[in-house]
Protein backbone atom coordinates (compact mmCIF):
# COMPACT_ATOMS: atom_id res chain seq x y z
CA UNK A 1 0.00 0.00 0.00
CA UNK A 2 2.83 2.32 0.97
CA UNK A 3 4.72 1.64 -2.28
CA UNK A 4 1.59 2.43 -4.33
CA UNK A 5 1.27 5.71 -2.49
CA UNK A 6 4.92 6.47 -3.18
CA UNK A 7 4.47 5.70 -6.90
CA UNK A 8 1.40 7.95 -6.97
CA UNK A 9 3.25 10.79 -5.22
CA UNK A 10 6.23 10.36 -7.57
CA UNK A 11 3.87 10.55 -10.54
CA UNK A 12 2.27 13.76 -9.24
CA UNK A 13 5.72 15.22 -8.57
CA UNK A 14 6.79 14.41 -12.14
CA UNK A 15 3.64 15.99 -13.49
CA UNK A 16 4.28 19.13 -11.48
CA UNK A 17 8.00 19.19 -12.19
CA UNK A 18 7.99 18.44 -15.87
CA UNK A 19 7.16 21.91 -17.21
CA UNK A 20 9.78 23.66 -15.09
CA UNK A 21 12.40 21.26 -16.42
CA UNK A 22 11.79 22.42 -19.99
CA UNK A 23 14.81 24.69 -20.31
CA UNK A 24 15.38 24.56 -24.08
CA UNK A 25 14.56 28.14 -24.95
CA UNK A 26 12.40 28.62 -27.98
CA UNK A 27 12.01 32.28 -27.15
CA UNK A 28 14.32 35.24 -26.75
CA UNK A 29 13.62 38.09 -24.36
CA UNK A 30 14.12 41.46 -26.08
CA UNK A 31 14.28 45.11 -25.03
CA UNK A 32 14.96 48.38 -26.78
CA UNK A 33 18.68 48.79 -27.54
CA UNK A 34 18.72 51.98 -25.46
CA UNK A 35 17.82 49.97 -22.35
CA UNK A 36 20.96 49.33 -20.23
CA UNK A 37 19.53 46.04 -18.88
CA UNK A 38 21.63 43.04 -19.94
CA UNK A 39 19.85 40.28 -18.04
CA UNK A 40 16.92 39.71 -15.67
CA UNK A 41 16.17 37.03 -13.11
CA UNK A 42 13.26 34.79 -14.10
CA UNK A 43 11.23 35.97 -11.10
CA UNK A 44 11.61 39.62 -12.13
CA UNK A 45 10.53 38.80 -15.67
CA UNK A 46 7.44 37.13 -14.23
CA UNK A 47 6.70 40.16 -12.04
CA UNK A 48 7.05 42.47 -15.04
CA UNK A 49 4.71 40.42 -17.23
CA UNK A 50 2.22 40.10 -14.34
CA UNK A 51 2.51 43.89 -13.96
CA UNK A 52 3.51 43.64 -10.30
CA UNK A 53 6.57 45.66 -11.29
CA UNK A 54 5.86 48.51 -13.70
CA UNK A 55 9.00 50.72 -13.58
CA UNK A 56 12.58 50.29 -14.77
CA UNK A 57 15.28 51.25 -12.24
CA UNK A 58 15.48 54.75 -13.81
CA UNK A 59 11.76 55.28 -13.06
CA UNK A 60 10.50 55.03 -16.62
CA UNK A 61 7.46 52.91 -17.37
CA UNK A 62 7.90 49.27 -18.39
CA UNK A 63 5.79 48.39 -21.43
CA UNK A 64 5.56 44.59 -21.68
CA UNK A 65 4.29 43.12 -24.94
CA UNK A 66 3.25 39.52 -25.59
CA UNK A 67 2.61 37.18 -28.50
CA UNK A 68 -0.92 35.73 -28.95
CA UNK A 69 -2.04 32.92 -26.63
CA UNK A 70 -1.67 30.30 -29.36
CA UNK A 71 1.94 31.20 -30.25
CA UNK A 72 4.42 28.36 -29.39
CA UNK A 73 6.93 30.91 -28.07
CA UNK A 74 4.31 32.21 -25.64
CA UNK A 75 3.64 28.70 -24.35
CA UNK A 76 7.37 28.23 -23.78
CA UNK A 77 7.76 31.68 -22.21
CA UNK A 78 4.75 31.27 -19.91
CA UNK A 79 5.80 27.85 -18.70
CA UNK A 80 9.43 28.84 -18.16
CA UNK A 81 8.83 32.28 -16.61
CA UNK A 82 5.51 31.92 -14.78
CA UNK A 83 5.67 28.15 -14.25
CA UNK A 84 2.13 27.80 -15.56
CA UNK A 85 0.38 26.82 -18.80
CA UNK A 86 -0.88 29.66 -21.04
CA UNK A 87 -4.52 29.00 -20.13
CA UNK A 88 -3.72 29.48 -16.44
CA UNK A 89 -2.28 32.91 -17.24
CA UNK A 90 -5.26 33.69 -19.48
CA UNK A 91 -7.49 32.89 -16.49
CA UNK A 92 -5.26 35.02 -14.26
CA UNK A 93 -5.65 38.01 -16.58
CA UNK A 94 -9.41 37.54 -16.89
CA UNK A 95 -9.59 37.81 -13.11
CA UNK A 96 -7.32 40.86 -13.10
CA UNK A 97 -9.31 42.65 -15.81
CA UNK A 98 -12.77 41.86 -14.51
CA UNK A 99 -11.92 42.67 -10.89
CA UNK A 100 -10.57 46.03 -12.06
CA UNK A 101 -7.11 45.31 -10.69
CA UNK A 102 -5.03 45.64 -13.85
CA UNK A 103 -4.92 45.36 -17.62
CA UNK A 104 -2.73 42.72 -19.26
CA UNK A 105 0.32 43.42 -21.41
CA UNK A 106 -0.41 44.38 -24.99
CA UNK A 107 -0.49 41.57 -27.51
CA UNK A 108 1.07 41.72 -30.95
CA UNK A 109 0.23 39.22 -33.67
CA UNK A 110 3.71 38.16 -34.77
CA UNK A 111 7.41 38.20 -33.87
CA UNK A 112 7.90 41.03 -36.37
CA UNK A 113 5.16 43.08 -34.68
CA UNK A 114 6.71 42.53 -31.24
CA UNK A 115 10.13 43.55 -32.57
CA UNK A 116 8.63 46.67 -34.13
CA UNK A 117 6.85 47.58 -30.87
CA UNK A 118 10.05 47.15 -28.85
CA UNK A 119 12.01 49.12 -31.45
CA UNK A 120 9.61 52.06 -31.26
CA UNK A 121 9.04 52.07 -27.46
CA UNK A 122 12.14 52.70 -25.29
CA UNK A 123 10.51 51.15 -22.21
CA UNK A 124 9.22 48.04 -23.95
CA UNK A 125 10.10 44.45 -23.17
CA UNK A 126 8.90 41.45 -25.14
CA UNK A 127 9.81 37.99 -26.30
CA UNK A 128 10.06 36.51 -29.77
CA UNK A 129 10.66 33.10 -31.27
CA UNK A 130 14.33 32.09 -31.05
CA UNK A 131 16.08 32.86 -34.32
CA UNK A 132 13.98 35.96 -35.11
CA UNK A 133 16.14 38.58 -36.80
CA UNK A 134 16.60 41.63 -34.59
CA UNK A 135 17.35 45.11 -35.93
CA UNK A 136 20.10 47.17 -34.32
CA UNK A 137 17.53 49.11 -32.24
CA UNK A 138 16.43 45.91 -30.44
CA UNK A 139 18.62 43.65 -28.34
CA UNK A 140 18.23 40.27 -26.71
CA UNK A 141 18.76 39.95 -22.97
CA UNK A 142 19.37 36.89 -20.87
CA UNK A 143 16.85 35.31 -18.51
CA UNK A 144 18.77 34.10 -15.46
CA UNK B 1 -15.17 75.52 -65.36
CA UNK B 2 -16.37 72.13 -64.13
CA UNK B 3 -12.89 70.57 -64.45
CA UNK B 4 -11.05 73.10 -62.24
CA UNK B 5 -13.85 72.74 -59.71
CA UNK B 6 -13.49 68.94 -59.71
CA UNK B 7 -9.71 69.23 -59.39
CA UNK B 8 -10.06 71.65 -56.48
CA UNK B 9 -12.54 69.30 -54.81
CA UNK B 10 -10.18 66.33 -55.28
CA UNK B 11 -7.25 68.32 -53.91
CA UNK B 12 -9.31 69.38 -50.92
CA UNK B 13 -10.39 65.79 -50.32
CA UNK B 14 -6.78 64.62 -50.56
CA UNK B 15 -5.59 67.34 -48.22
CA UNK B 16 -8.30 66.30 -45.78
CA UNK B 17 -7.42 62.61 -46.05
CA UNK B 18 -3.62 62.78 -45.79
CA UNK B 19 -3.37 64.33 -42.34
CA UNK B 20 -5.97 61.91 -41.06
CA UNK B 21 -3.89 59.01 -42.31
CA UNK B 22 -0.68 60.52 -40.99
CA UNK B 23 -2.23 60.98 -37.55
CA UNK B 24 -3.47 57.41 -37.29
CA UNK B 25 -2.42 56.17 -33.87
CA UNK B 26 -2.62 52.87 -32.06
CA UNK B 27 -5.25 53.36 -29.36
CA UNK B 28 -4.61 49.93 -27.80
CA UNK B 29 -1.90 51.63 -25.75
CA UNK B 30 -4.48 54.01 -24.27
CA UNK B 31 -7.90 52.38 -24.39
CA UNK B 32 -8.81 48.76 -23.65
CA UNK B 33 -12.25 47.26 -24.12
CA UNK B 34 -13.07 43.88 -22.61
CA UNK B 35 -16.26 42.27 -21.44
CA UNK B 36 -18.12 39.14 -20.62
CA UNK B 37 -21.53 37.53 -20.83
CA UNK B 38 -23.18 34.66 -19.04
CA UNK B 39 -26.23 32.58 -19.91
CA UNK B 40 -27.57 30.09 -17.38
CA UNK B 41 -29.94 27.16 -17.06
CA UNK B 42 -31.18 25.70 -13.77
CA UNK B 43 -33.44 22.75 -13.11
CA UNK B 44 -34.54 21.04 -9.91
CA UNK B 45 -36.02 17.63 -10.81
CA UNK B 46 -37.90 17.31 -7.52
CA UNK B 47 -40.94 19.35 -6.48
CA UNK B 48 -39.68 20.31 -3.05
CA UNK B 49 -36.71 22.55 -2.33
CA UNK B 50 -35.48 26.04 -3.12
CA UNK B 51 -34.32 25.17 -6.64
CA UNK B 52 -35.97 25.97 -9.96
CA UNK B 53 -38.55 23.27 -10.70
CA UNK B 54 -39.57 25.08 -13.90
CA UNK B 55 -36.21 24.55 -15.65
CA UNK B 56 -35.53 28.22 -16.46
CA UNK B 57 -33.13 29.98 -18.77
CA UNK B 58 -31.52 33.18 -17.53
CA UNK B 59 -29.90 35.79 -19.78
CA UNK B 60 -27.87 36.45 -16.69
CA UNK B 61 -25.54 39.27 -17.65
CA UNK B 62 -23.60 41.22 -20.20
CA UNK B 63 -20.79 43.49 -19.10
CA UNK B 64 -18.48 45.89 -20.91
CA UNK B 65 -15.23 46.73 -19.14
CA UNK B 66 -13.41 49.88 -20.15
CA UNK B 67 -9.89 50.87 -19.17
CA UNK B 68 -8.61 54.26 -20.28
CA UNK B 69 -4.91 54.96 -19.69
CA UNK B 70 -4.29 58.68 -20.24
CA UNK B 71 -0.74 58.39 -18.80
CA UNK B 72 1.45 55.53 -17.59
CA UNK B 73 0.39 56.31 -14.00
CA UNK B 74 -3.31 57.09 -14.44
CA UNK B 75 -6.05 54.54 -15.20
CA UNK B 76 -9.78 55.07 -15.38
CA UNK B 77 -11.87 51.92 -15.13
CA UNK B 78 -15.56 51.21 -15.61
CA UNK B 79 -17.56 47.99 -15.70
CA UNK B 80 -21.04 48.55 -17.13
CA UNK B 81 -23.42 45.71 -16.44
CA UNK B 82 -26.80 44.62 -17.79
CA UNK B 83 -28.40 41.76 -15.88
CA UNK B 84 -31.29 39.37 -16.57
CA UNK B 85 -32.16 40.79 -19.99
CA UNK B 86 -32.77 44.22 -18.52
CA UNK B 87 -35.86 46.04 -19.84
CA UNK B 88 -36.46 49.29 -17.96
CA UNK B 89 -39.90 49.92 -19.48
CA UNK B 90 -41.04 46.69 -17.84
CA UNK B 91 -39.08 47.31 -14.65
CA UNK B 92 -37.18 44.07 -15.22
CA UNK B 93 -33.54 43.21 -14.82
CA UNK B 94 -30.82 45.47 -13.62
CA UNK B 95 -28.42 47.92 -15.24
CA UNK B 96 -25.51 49.03 -13.09
CA UNK B 97 -22.06 50.45 -12.86
CA UNK B 98 -20.48 47.39 -11.27
CA UNK B 99 -17.36 49.35 -10.49
CA UNK B 100 -15.89 52.59 -11.78
CA UNK B 101 -12.90 54.47 -10.46
CA UNK B 102 -9.80 56.50 -11.19
CA UNK B 103 -6.50 54.95 -10.10
CA UNK B 104 -3.17 56.74 -9.76
CA UNK B 105 0.07 54.78 -9.33
CA UNK B 106 2.61 56.49 -7.07
CA UNK B 107 4.82 53.40 -6.92
CA UNK B 108 4.04 49.71 -7.40
CA UNK B 109 3.59 49.42 -3.64
CA UNK B 110 1.05 52.25 -3.51
CA UNK B 111 -1.77 52.90 -5.91
CA UNK B 112 -4.67 55.13 -4.91
CA UNK B 113 -8.23 54.85 -6.12
CA UNK B 114 -11.35 56.94 -5.81
CA UNK B 115 -14.78 55.85 -6.99
CA UNK B 116 -17.01 52.81 -6.71
CA UNK B 117 -14.94 49.73 -5.94
CA UNK B 118 -15.63 46.05 -5.27
CA UNK B 119 -14.63 45.01 -1.77
CA UNK B 120 -11.29 43.16 -1.69
CA UNK B 121 -12.72 40.31 0.37
CA UNK B 122 -11.49 36.76 -0.23
CA UNK B 123 -10.80 35.23 -3.62
CA UNK B 124 -14.12 35.80 -5.30
CA UNK B 125 -15.88 39.00 -4.23
CA UNK B 126 -14.04 41.16 -6.76
CA UNK B 127 -14.92 38.79 -9.62
CA UNK B 128 -18.30 37.59 -8.41
CA UNK B 129 -20.09 38.94 -11.50
CA UNK B 130 -17.44 37.75 -13.97
CA UNK B 131 -18.62 34.17 -14.36
CA UNK B 132 -16.11 33.28 -17.14
CA UNK B 133 -13.36 34.03 -14.61
CA UNK B 134 -14.89 31.52 -12.16
CA UNK B 135 -14.40 27.92 -13.25
CA UNK B 136 -17.29 26.70 -11.10
CA UNK B 137 -20.89 27.48 -12.04
CA UNK B 138 -20.98 30.31 -9.49
CA UNK B 139 -18.88 31.70 -6.66
CA UNK B 140 -19.24 29.64 -3.44
CA UNK B 141 -22.48 30.60 -1.66
CA UNK B 142 -21.13 29.52 1.75
CA UNK B 143 -19.03 32.69 1.83
CA UNK B 144 -20.18 35.00 -0.97
CA UNK B 145 -23.98 34.49 -0.88
CA UNK B 146 -24.51 33.41 2.71
CA UNK B 147 -28.08 34.74 2.67
CA UNK B 148 -28.99 31.99 0.19
CA UNK B 149 -28.00 29.40 2.79
CA UNK B 150 -29.87 31.02 5.67
CA UNK B 151 -27.45 33.76 6.74
CA UNK B 152 -29.00 36.79 8.46
CA UNK B 153 -26.72 38.94 6.28
CA UNK B 154 -23.93 38.31 3.82
CA UNK B 155 -20.42 38.31 5.25
CA UNK B 156 -19.77 41.49 3.27
CA UNK B 157 -21.45 43.83 0.79
CA UNK B 158 -20.36 43.66 -2.84
CA UNK B 159 -19.04 47.16 -3.37
CA UNK B 160 -18.80 50.64 -1.96
CA UNK B 161 -18.10 54.25 -2.80
CA UNK B 162 -14.92 55.72 -1.33
CA UNK B 163 -11.12 55.46 -1.36
CA UNK B 164 -8.75 52.55 -1.74
CA UNK B 165 -5.00 52.05 -1.36
CA UNK B 166 -3.46 48.95 -2.85
CA UNK B 167 -0.15 47.67 -4.08
CA UNK B 168 2.22 44.83 -4.77
CA UNK B 169 5.64 44.12 -3.38
CA UNK B 170 8.19 41.55 -2.36
CA UNK B 171 9.61 40.95 1.09
CA UNK B 172 12.35 38.40 1.83
CA UNK B 173 11.76 36.93 -1.60
CA UNK B 174 8.03 36.43 -1.04
CA UNK B 175 5.70 38.28 -3.38
CA UNK B 176 2.51 39.74 -2.01
CA UNK B 177 -0.25 42.25 -2.49
CA UNK B 178 -2.55 44.21 -0.25
CA UNK B 179 -5.66 46.37 -0.47
CA UNK B 180 -7.21 48.72 2.06
CA UNK B 181 -10.63 50.14 1.29
CA UNK B 182 -12.68 52.78 3.09
CA UNK B 183 -16.19 53.35 1.75
CA UNK B 184 -19.61 54.55 2.84
CA UNK B 185 -21.11 51.80 4.95
CA UNK B 186 -24.19 49.88 3.96
CA UNK B 187 -27.32 51.97 4.37
CA UNK B 188 -30.29 50.35 6.04
CA UNK B 189 -32.63 53.23 5.22
CA UNK B 190 -33.49 54.85 1.91
CA UNK B 191 -30.25 56.66 1.18
CA UNK B 192 -28.11 55.65 -1.79
CA UNK B 193 -24.90 54.35 -0.16
CA UNK B 194 -22.91 55.25 -3.26
CA UNK B 195 -23.90 58.89 -2.81
CA UNK B 196 -24.43 59.45 0.92
CA UNK B 197 -23.76 57.50 4.10
CA UNK B 198 -26.50 57.25 6.73
CA UNK B 199 -24.03 57.44 9.60
CA UNK B 200 -20.52 58.77 10.17
CA UNK B 201 -18.84 55.38 10.60
CA UNK B 202 -17.14 54.24 7.43
CA UNK B 203 -16.87 50.67 6.27
CA UNK B 204 -13.32 49.26 6.27
CA UNK B 205 -12.06 46.29 4.30
CA UNK B 206 -8.49 45.04 4.19
CA UNK B 207 -6.80 42.11 2.48
CA UNK B 208 -3.26 40.75 2.37
CA UNK B 209 -2.17 37.92 0.09
CA UNK B 210 1.21 36.22 0.01
CA UNK B 211 2.69 34.05 -2.73
CA UNK B 212 5.50 31.99 -1.17
CA UNK B 213 5.90 30.29 -4.56
CA UNK B 214 4.26 30.81 -7.94
CA UNK B 215 1.70 28.10 -7.10
CA UNK B 216 0.76 28.91 -3.52
CA UNK B 217 -1.40 31.82 -2.34
CA UNK B 218 -2.28 32.47 1.28
CA UNK B 219 -4.61 35.34 2.06
CA UNK B 220 -6.60 36.96 4.81
CA UNK B 221 -9.35 39.58 4.56
CA UNK B 222 -11.26 41.62 7.12
CA UNK B 223 -14.43 43.69 6.86
CA UNK B 224 -16.09 45.94 9.43
CA UNK B 225 -19.09 48.28 9.37
CA UNK B 226 -21.69 49.90 11.62
CA UNK B 227 -25.28 49.86 10.45
CA UNK B 228 -27.80 52.49 11.48
CA UNK B 229 -30.78 51.24 13.48
CA UNK B 230 -34.00 53.12 12.67
CA UNK B 231 -37.22 53.31 14.69
CA UNK B 232 -40.68 52.48 13.31
CA UNK B 233 -40.98 56.00 11.83
CA UNK B 234 -37.68 55.67 10.02
CA UNK B 235 -35.80 57.97 12.38
CA UNK B 236 -32.19 57.27 13.34
CA UNK B 237 -32.20 55.93 16.91
CA UNK B 238 -28.51 56.64 17.32
CA UNK B 239 -27.98 52.91 17.89
CA UNK B 240 -25.71 50.89 15.64
CA UNK B 241 -25.54 47.25 14.61
CA UNK B 242 -21.93 46.19 14.33
CA UNK B 243 -20.82 43.76 11.65
CA UNK B 244 -17.38 42.18 11.34
CA UNK B 245 -16.19 39.39 9.08
CA UNK B 246 -12.93 37.81 8.15
CA UNK B 247 -11.95 35.13 5.68
CA UNK B 248 -8.80 33.03 5.35
CA UNK B 249 -7.95 31.93 1.82
CA UNK B 250 -5.65 29.26 0.42
CA UNK B 251 -4.98 28.45 -3.21
CA UNK B 252 -2.66 25.73 -4.47
CA UNK B 253 -1.98 25.51 -8.20
CA UNK B 254 0.78 22.96 -8.82
CA UNK B 255 0.98 22.04 -12.49
CA UNK B 256 -2.49 21.31 -13.88
CA UNK B 257 -4.12 21.11 -10.45
CA UNK B 258 -6.06 23.90 -8.78
CA UNK B 259 -7.19 23.56 -5.19
CA UNK B 260 -8.93 26.37 -3.33
CA UNK B 261 -10.28 26.64 0.16
CA UNK B 262 -11.67 29.52 2.23
CA UNK B 263 -12.97 29.76 5.76
CA UNK B 264 -14.99 32.76 6.95
CA UNK B 265 -16.44 33.89 10.22
CA UNK B 266 -18.84 36.77 10.66
CA UNK B 267 -20.55 38.53 13.54
CA UNK B 268 -23.65 40.72 13.40
CA UNK B 269 -24.52 42.36 16.74
CA UNK B 270 -27.44 44.80 17.13
CA UNK B 271 -27.07 47.42 19.90
CA UNK B 272 -29.73 45.92 22.18
CA UNK B 273 -30.11 42.30 21.04
CA UNK B 274 -27.97 39.18 21.10
CA UNK B 275 -25.55 38.93 18.20
CA UNK B 276 -25.30 36.22 15.57
CA UNK B 277 -22.05 34.43 14.73
CA UNK B 278 -21.92 32.64 11.41
CA UNK B 279 -19.24 30.54 9.73
CA UNK B 280 -18.82 29.31 6.21
CA UNK B 281 -16.19 27.36 4.38
CA UNK B 282 -15.63 25.55 1.12
CA UNK B 283 -13.03 23.48 -0.63
CA UNK B 284 -12.78 22.81 -4.35
CA UNK B 285 -10.32 20.58 -6.18
CA UNK B 286 -9.89 20.57 -9.95
CA UNK B 287 -7.47 19.54 -12.67
CA UNK B 288 -6.96 21.03 -16.15
CA UNK B 289 -6.87 18.30 -18.79
CA UNK B 290 -5.65 18.86 -22.35
CA UNK B 291 -5.65 22.60 -21.71
CA UNK B 292 -9.43 22.54 -22.11
CA UNK B 293 -11.35 20.36 -19.66
CA UNK B 294 -11.49 21.16 -15.95
CA UNK B 295 -13.50 18.63 -13.91
CA UNK B 296 -13.94 19.59 -10.29
CA UNK B 297 -15.72 18.79 -7.09
CA UNK B 298 -16.71 21.40 -4.53
CA UNK B 299 -17.94 21.06 -0.97
CA UNK B 300 -19.53 23.96 0.94
CA UNK B 301 -20.62 24.23 4.54
CA UNK B 302 -22.47 27.13 6.13
CA UNK B 303 -23.61 27.59 9.71
CA UNK B 304 -25.96 30.60 9.93
CA UNK B 305 -25.77 30.77 13.72
CA UNK B 306 -23.08 28.97 15.68
CA UNK B 307 -25.24 29.23 18.83
CA UNK B 308 -27.96 27.06 17.27
CA UNK B 309 -27.36 23.34 16.75
CA UNK B 310 -29.63 22.21 13.93
CA UNK B 311 -29.30 24.85 11.24
CA UNK B 312 -26.24 24.18 9.08
CA UNK B 313 -26.42 23.65 5.32
CA UNK B 314 -24.06 21.95 2.89
CA UNK B 315 -23.72 21.73 -0.87
CA UNK B 316 -21.78 19.04 -2.74
CA UNK B 317 -21.14 20.00 -6.36
CA UNK B 318 -19.38 17.90 -8.96
CA UNK B 319 -18.98 19.73 -12.25
CA UNK B 320 -16.94 20.34 -15.36
CA UNK B 321 -15.78 23.47 -17.15
CA UNK B 322 -14.98 23.13 -20.86
CA UNK B 323 -13.10 25.83 -22.76
CA UNK B 324 -14.58 25.52 -26.24
CA UNK B 325 -12.64 28.22 -28.03
CA UNK B 326 -10.84 31.37 -26.94
CA UNK B 327 -12.90 32.83 -24.11
CA UNK B 328 -15.98 30.62 -24.63
CA UNK B 329 -16.68 28.25 -21.73
CA UNK B 330 -19.40 25.67 -21.09
CA UNK B 331 -20.16 24.68 -17.52
CA UNK B 332 -22.17 21.77 -16.15
CA UNK B 333 -22.69 21.31 -12.43
CA UNK B 334 -24.97 19.32 -10.11
CA UNK B 335 -25.65 20.80 -6.68
CA UNK B 336 -26.81 18.53 -3.88
CA UNK B 337 -28.22 20.66 -1.07
CA UNK B 338 -28.51 19.29 2.44
CA UNK B 339 -29.68 21.21 5.48
CA UNK B 340 -31.02 20.70 8.97
CA UNK B 341 -34.59 21.72 9.93
CA UNK B 342 -33.43 24.82 11.81
CA UNK B 343 -31.94 26.44 8.74
CA UNK B 344 -33.98 29.66 8.23
CA UNK B 345 -34.02 29.38 4.45
CA UNK B 346 -33.60 25.75 3.40
CA UNK B 347 -35.56 24.34 6.39
CA UNK B 348 -34.11 20.86 6.21
CA UNK B 349 -35.47 20.09 2.74
CA UNK B 350 -32.77 18.30 0.73
CA UNK B 351 -32.79 18.65 -3.04
CA UNK B 352 -30.63 18.51 -6.16
CA UNK B 353 -30.33 21.22 -8.78
CA UNK B 354 -28.79 20.72 -12.21
CA UNK B 355 -27.14 23.78 -13.72
CA UNK B 356 -25.43 24.72 -16.96
CA UNK B 357 -23.96 27.92 -18.32
CA UNK B 358 -22.47 29.45 -21.42
CA UNK B 359 -19.89 32.03 -20.36
CA UNK B 360 -17.89 34.23 -22.70
CA UNK B 361 -14.97 36.51 -21.93
CA UNK B 362 -13.51 38.85 -24.51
Amino acid sequence: MRSRLLVLLAGVAMLIGRPAAAQNNRFVLVVNAGNPTASLPTKDVSRIFRKDVTRWPDGSAIQPVELPAEAPARAEFTQRVHGKPVQAMVAFWQQQIFSGRAVPPLERKSDADVVEYVRSHPGAIGYVTAGTTLPSEVKAIAVQ
Amino acid sequence: MRKPLLTAALLAATAWAVPAHAQQIDLSDKIRLNGYSNFEFEYMPSKQGRGDANASFDAQEFDLVFNVLPTDRLRVNADLRWEHGVATEDSRGNAALSHGFAEYTLVDALRLRAGKMLLPFGIYNEIHTAKPAIFMYKEPFAIYKADKLGGVRRFQPRSGSGLEALGTGSLAGIDGDYALLMVNGETTGKKDPFEEDDNSAKSLTGRVRLHPTSWIMIGTSYYHDQLTEFDALGKDTGLRTRQSSYVQSLELAPGPFLIQGEWARGNVTPATKAGVDMTGWYGVASVLLRDRYRPYVEYQHFDPNTHVDNDFATIVSPGINVRVDGGLYLKFQADRYHSLPGNPRLKGVDFTELTAAVAVAF
